[in-house]
């Protein structure tokens, strides 16, 4: 009881598909592309790429919101790996937003309000 | 998919799971209005060590947060009480009175411009949670246990201010750094941000809700959606706590100095509130006063 009472864990993560925009800072240049996320989170996001992208390299990440227009963040990768299907040339990329609420606050506000409103309506009978 | 998370935080697995242990999570807890004093005095306990972990109060002996808008009998305080563990969060409606609302202290102007329009008010307040539910760092907004056991609350509360209340107005004023949470509840901006004696002297902004303008809403937006999911009846707060004269002498005459240090006029009152209750032979038993004995949380 005291596991599933006590809940550490602190973004839950919606597996919403939202048209995204990314650049990467790569030591060998940037490099810019489309994808569509597998999985959103008050954390990051994640999306599938057809190449890897070390841990670590920094990013910037535009999403479509819904009804919201776009929201643009910084961060940096914080996973990378194959998908797990077994399919070549394609790998699960994890997005850590380094968000700041003072320099992104009206980007940052209009993502909680959409993330918590997903939340709501996945939880509300 | 991957059970990797991109905010590095631990992988509860398939999001079936995820959906099933927040609902485990809130199947044992109950949403009402405070029934016993042990209860009420419960709630308070659990608002005064929230507050004082942010240092939204200061000490006080009693270690309660509570005040003389709890002895009227139009306050209400709501629960949420998990069948195992106890109470994990509260929040008090104090319906407007001749003795005005907790955050008449910094948004007088604002309120009166408001009744002045013939507007009945009533404020959401003293709203905790328990904190070691979640751990530190936890933002609301992005957390469906913290956020729904708030908007429960909320919704709990906001049930009983449409059956049981002629509000027409919710009203709030809490630190900016919610603001986000209020915004997605939407509600107005009405007052700017200032400095608030009794919450410590940390800053506030004000907001508030026209009843009447969440009904045309009621499927705008998700918090409204779950607010007008089920419909209210007064039925629900039947059991709602009825202060006694042994609960008055008990809680602020005994316990805490609320009521001997009232002013004439809220004395005058609270008198009005409770016509029957002998309250200047109560005060005058503070004077001979044996040290109380805290009744047990009640478990339901």
């Amino acid at each position: 009881m005291q596991d599933k009472l006590f809940d550490h864990r602190k973004a839950e993560r919606l597996h919403l598909h939202l048209p995204c925009r990314y650049t990467f800072e790569r030591p060998e240049g940037r490099a810019e592309g489309v994808a569509v996320t597998s999985e959103v989170s008050g954390g990051g996001v994640g999306f599938v790429l057809a190449d890897g992208v070390a841990p670590g390299t920094a990013c910037q990440v535009a999403l479509t919101l819904p009804e919201r227009g776009v929201v643009a963040f910084a961060g940096h990768v914080i996973w990378c790996q194959p998908r797990s299907n077994g399919q070549r040339n394609e790998f699960d990329i994890g997005v850590a937003f380094t968000v700041s609420r003072t320099n992104h606050r009206e980007a940052f506000e209009s993502y909680c309000q959409f993330i918590a409103s997903h939340l709501v309506l996945r939880y509300t009978e | 998919m991957s059970d990797r998370s991109p905010d590095s935080t631990p992988s509860l697995g398939p999001i079936g799971r995820l959906q099933e242990t927040v609902s485990q999570f809130f199947h044992p807890i109950a949403f009402r209005a405070v029934e016993t004093t042990g209860e009420l005095t419960h709630a308070c306990r659990l608002v005064y060590e929230e507050y004082l972990k942010r240092t939204y109060i200061a000490p006080n002996p009693w270690q309660m947060k509570l005040s003389l808008y709890q002895a009227l009998p139009s306050t209400t305080t709501f629960l949420a009480v998990h069948q195992h563990h106890g109470l994990v969060g509260t929040v008090t409606l104090v319906e407007d009175s001749p003795l005005g609302l907790p955050m008449d202290e910094v948004y007088k102007a604002e309120l009166d411009e408001m009744r002045r329009q013939g507007l009945r008010l009533a404020e959401a307040t003293m709203l905790a949670l328990r904190s070691d539910l979640f751990g530190t760092g936890v933002f609301t907004m992005f957390h469906s246990k913290k956020l729904m056991l708030t908007l429960r609350l909320f919704k709990v509360m906001f049930d009983y201010l449409r059956s049981c209340t002629q509000a027409d107005e919710l009203v709030a004023c809490f630190n900016p750094k919610h603001q986000m949470l209020y915004d997605f509840l939407s509600l107005k901006p009405l007052g700017g941000l200032k400095t608030y004696p009794g919450a410590n002297s940390h800053p506030a902004i004000a907001k508030h809700l026209n009843v009447a303008q969440t009904r045309q809403q009621a499927t705008a937006t998700a918090p409204y959606k779950l607010f007008y999911g089920s419909t209210p009846s007064a039925s629900d707060f039947t059991k709602k706590l009825r202060l006694s004269a042994a609960d008055l002498l008990q809680l602020f005459i005994r316990e805490t100095p609320i009521l001997a240090s009232a002013s004439p006029t809220e004395l005058a009152y609270v008198k009005q509130c409770y016509p029957s209750y002998p309250i200047q032979e109560m005060l005058r038993d503070d004077l001979s006063h044996q040290p109380p004995v805290l009744k047990p949380f009640q478990q339901p």
